[in-house]
């Protein structure tokens, strides 16, 4: 079984080496200097990922705790109501917004959403605006997950939480507290899904190239500083771009053995 | 009033979709759509979610605890899921025109580009069975391993019988993923508008049309906005419908409810 | 559910090999920018009549080169200039020109932009309207051909002010610029123009006093053009030479008009 699972792996991990070959070949040819600075100008040459990876950790920062709040009461109502008919309406609701094309959100996210936080101020291509959508597009992904994590404990404990009366605070938290593996692997897929996310963020979030001073400012993410230049980019430019996902890769895989780590001890 | 204050984030899923929906009403204009883009959309995502089902399945039983294997083993499983999952699309689309467009010379093609939804959809599908098997697998096993089922048969027999509701819709769930993908698809599956006759033609999904129709077609914005409007109203009606009549038929037959929920409640 | 799988799957393999086998048609395909293939598929029925067949993917110029540097197609389209590497690979053939045009809300009164203006307002020293708004720069991504040239006409090149917003996608840029009374920003004019006939409330500026119109750019007094090109490789010289005979037929050229660009007859790679 080992051997199929890691071949499966294998196949897999070795497609994902053709970015990082490229990236490594960036490495090699542009000094540390350059590709360390805060200034990202191929037009220049010169190529320095300080500005996207701050704002990539800013935009997660901001939408991880609510897209997985969101899920979560979304997940909570569904399974808790006992109208059959809300709860189908609720889950092709959700399974609607999933399956939705990202360029469609973008769209209405553009039309309807901006000129409303332009009023409060800046451009309205903003942290703000790029959150809000981001939550609202990936929560129900979020949401069909724990749904199910929920369910099946609902089945095995909910005897137990009915003749405890317990408020829905307090399920959330005997949830949280029983079912952590499962937890961690949707709150470690979410983390990804906002990490990969690209076509949401290139729409709303103005890829301007600063560092936010407030939630009404844009700014630009690693990953649609590739998706944005990769149609156009040759030469070292592309390698750069390739370097942007290794970077992005190694940052995720940290992050991962970071949250493994903490869960042993804690376990 | 209770009905509100108990399902309010629902009701509010439900307002943002009316107001997505009032965004792209408008004249209907289909003058650059043809029936390939709808038929090629189908076979490339319903494709992609059979191929990734097995391999993500299996990972999932790895994860969920039901084979043992060495703990690296798993280890390697995870990464290799998180890290396809935080991919940029549009990266993995590259690999994609690499790989399967270039070096397996399936040009562009429905193939290709079934082939590189099954990465964008890979982890999510093993996230979604992982939270179907992690519950069960404890509980089940024991009794499995009691009645000396393994567990490629618990995995590959019990649960589908059993859960076979619950894989339908985790299923639908990984494939709503490879409808919504647009960056994957633009590089590996090209850009025809004719109907393909084969799994070696290349076809324009419909997520990148309305793409190109929204942002690079001269005046494509209106025909973007009806192919949006139709693609959510139907969407959702082809979500909803099944489990409405599923609900119809169900409460037609159960007059007398026996399912305990329904009586405490 | 096994056998019926199993049966899509005998299914589809029979039907992927069995034309897999028969693919030797002759057939020319282009590959590359998305802005070329919208200039290219209206005229495909004029390459038809001609008894040539050529099938067009639009996928972004760089992948264009590259797929042709693969043998995966033979003519790249690209709406840039060719980079020194490309022009000493390949034969460049300029199919048409693109204009570029700078488009503002139409509650904006401005109807005229100078070039001292432009290069005020993109580097960051002009940072309200006349009227006293907040001027909202939008730009474009780095490598882009319309920026090349934005950049290079008026001397902006790494000069940006660094909170313009970077929008690549034209259609993008029409609907912010529609949704924004105070924003700027430059597009191609097919796009432009017809957002104005769709009704979008967005304005085309003349600049320096020029209304960008086709015939002008031909003759250089509007300033803003981009050339739409194609790249072949040597070996396909006889075959690009009925295709760029087609491209200079009277039913190509309207085609190519309609589209909203410029055709360049009789401008060959030497010329340019």
């Amino acid at each position: 079984m080992s051997t199929v699972i890691v071949l499966i792996c294998l196949v897999f991990g070795s497609l994902l080496l053709i970015p990082l070959w490229h990236g490594a070949e960036f490495f090699l040819q542009v000094p540390a200097l350059s590709w360390m600075s805060m200034q990202w100008a191929p037009d220049l040459n010169v190529y320095g990922f300080g500005v996207p990876l701050i704002g990539s950790t800013l935009l997660i920062v901001a939408t991880l705790p609510l897209t997985l709040a969101l899920g979560w009461v979304l997940a909570f109502q569904t399974v808790e109501t006992t109208n059959t008919n809300v709860r189908a309406v609720a889950i092709a609701l959700m399974q609607t917004w999933a399956s939705l094309p990202s360029v469609v959100v973008g769209v209405w996210a553009i039309s309807t959403m901006l000129p409303a936080i332009r009023e409060l101020g800046g451009s309205g291509y903003s942290l703000l605006a790029t959150s809000i959508a981001l939550t609202v597009f990936i929560a129900p992904s979020c949401a069909l997950l724990l749904m199910q994590s929920y369910g099946e404990y609902r089945a095995a404990h909910g005897d137990l939480e009915r003749a405890l009366n317990l408020t829905a605070w307090e399920k959330t938290v005997y949830f949280v507290k029983g079912c952590g593996s499962e937890l961690t692997h949707i709150v470690n897929y979410t983390f990804c899904r906002l990490f990969g996310e690209t076509l949401i963020v290139l729409m709303l979030s103005g890829n301007m190239l600063q560092i936010p001073g407030s939630p009404f400012d844009g700014f630009r993410t690693l990953t649609a500083t590739v998706a944005l230049e990769i149609a156009y980019a040759t030469g070292t430019h592309e390698l750069a771009l390739y370097a942007i996902t290794a970077i992005g890769t190694i940052v995720l895989i940290g992050l991962l053995l970071f949250s493994r780590g903490r869960r042993h001890e804690t376990a | 009033m209770k009905l509100l204050s108990r399902h309010i984030f629902i009701v509010l899923y439900a307002l943002l979709t009316i107001s997505l929906v009032l965004t792209f009403t408008g004249k209907l204009v289909f003058s650059r759509t043809t029936a390939g883009v709808f038929v090629g959309t189908l076979i490339a995502t319903v494709g992609a979610t059979i191929v990734a089902t097995v391999p993500a399945y299996l990972l999932a039983g790895i994860l969920a605890g039901v084979f043992r294997v060495p703990a690296w083993v798993e280890r390697f499983a995870l990464m290799i899921c998180y890290v396809l999952a935080g991919m940029p699309s549009i990266i993995l689309g590259v690999i994609g025109f690499i790989v399967f467009c270039h070096w397996l010379g399936f040009g562009w093609s429905l193939l290709s580009a079934i082939l590189t939804l099954v990465l964008v959809l890979f982890p999510n599908l093993i996230a979604a069975f992982v939270q179907l098997l992690k519950p069960i697998s404890g509980r089940y096993q024991e009794l499995a391993r009691s009645l000396s089922i393994g567990p490629l048969e618990f995995m590959f027999r019990s649960v589908p019988r059993y859960k076979a509701a619950e894989m339908g819709e985790l299923l639908i769930f990984g494939w709503t993923r490879a409808l919504g993908d647009t960056a994957a698809v633009m590089l590996t599956c090209g850009t025809l508008l004719d109907m393909p006759k084969s799994v070696f033609d290349s076809v324009r999904l419909l997520n990148y049309h309305i793409y190109l129709l929204a942002m690079e077609v001269p005046g494509g914005m209106r025909e973007a906005r009806s192919l949006s409007f139709l693609v959510i109203v139907g969407l959702f009606v082809l979500l909803f419908a099944p489990r409405l009549i599923f609900n119809l038929w169900t409460s037609a037959r159960q007059r007398v409810p026996f399912n305990t929920e329904e009586v405490n409640a | 559910m096994k056998s019926l799988v199993g049966g899509l799957l005998v299914v589809g393999t029979l039907t992927a090999v069995v034309p897999a086998t028969g693919m030797a048609t002759e057939e020319l395909k282009f590959a590359g920018s998305t802005t070329v293939m919208e200039v290219l598929e209206p005229i495909e029925d004029v390459f038809k009549s001609q008894g040539m067949h050529i099938q067009i993917q639009g996928n972004g110029s760089s992948a264009g080169v590259s797929s042709m540097r693969m043998g995966m197609a033979q003519v790249a389209m690209i709406s840039r200039d060719p980079t020194p590497d490309e022009s000493k690979d390949f034969h460049i053939y300029t199919a048409a020109k693109d204009i570029v045009v700078l488009i503002v809300n139409s509650a904006n009164n401005m109807k005229n932009i100078t070039s001292n203006e432009v290069r005020a307002i993109y580097s960051g020293e002009q940072k309200t309207w006349p009227n006293g708004g907040t001027v909202r720069v939008i730009s474009k991504e780095a490598g882009r051909g319309t920026k090349v040239v934005f950049d290079e006409v008026f001397g902006l090149i790494g000069k940006i002010r660094s909170d313009a917003a970077i929008v690549g996608a034209n259609g993008q840029t029409v609907t912010s610029v529609a949704n924004d009374r105070n924003a700027i920003a430059y597009v191609s004019y097919a796009t432009a123009h017809q957002a104005v006939v769709d009704g979008e409330p967005i304005r085309i500026l003349a600049l320096d006093g020029v209304e960008p119109t086709p015939k002008l750019v031909l003759n250089g007094s509007y300033k803003l053009g981009r050339s739409l090109n194609l790249l072949y490789k040597p070996t396909f010289q006889a075959q690009m030479e009925r295709v760029i005979k087609v491209l200079q037929s009277p039913a190509a050229i309207q085609g190519m008009q309609h589209a909203g660009v410029v055709p360049t007859t009789g401008l060959s790679t030497a010329q340019r």
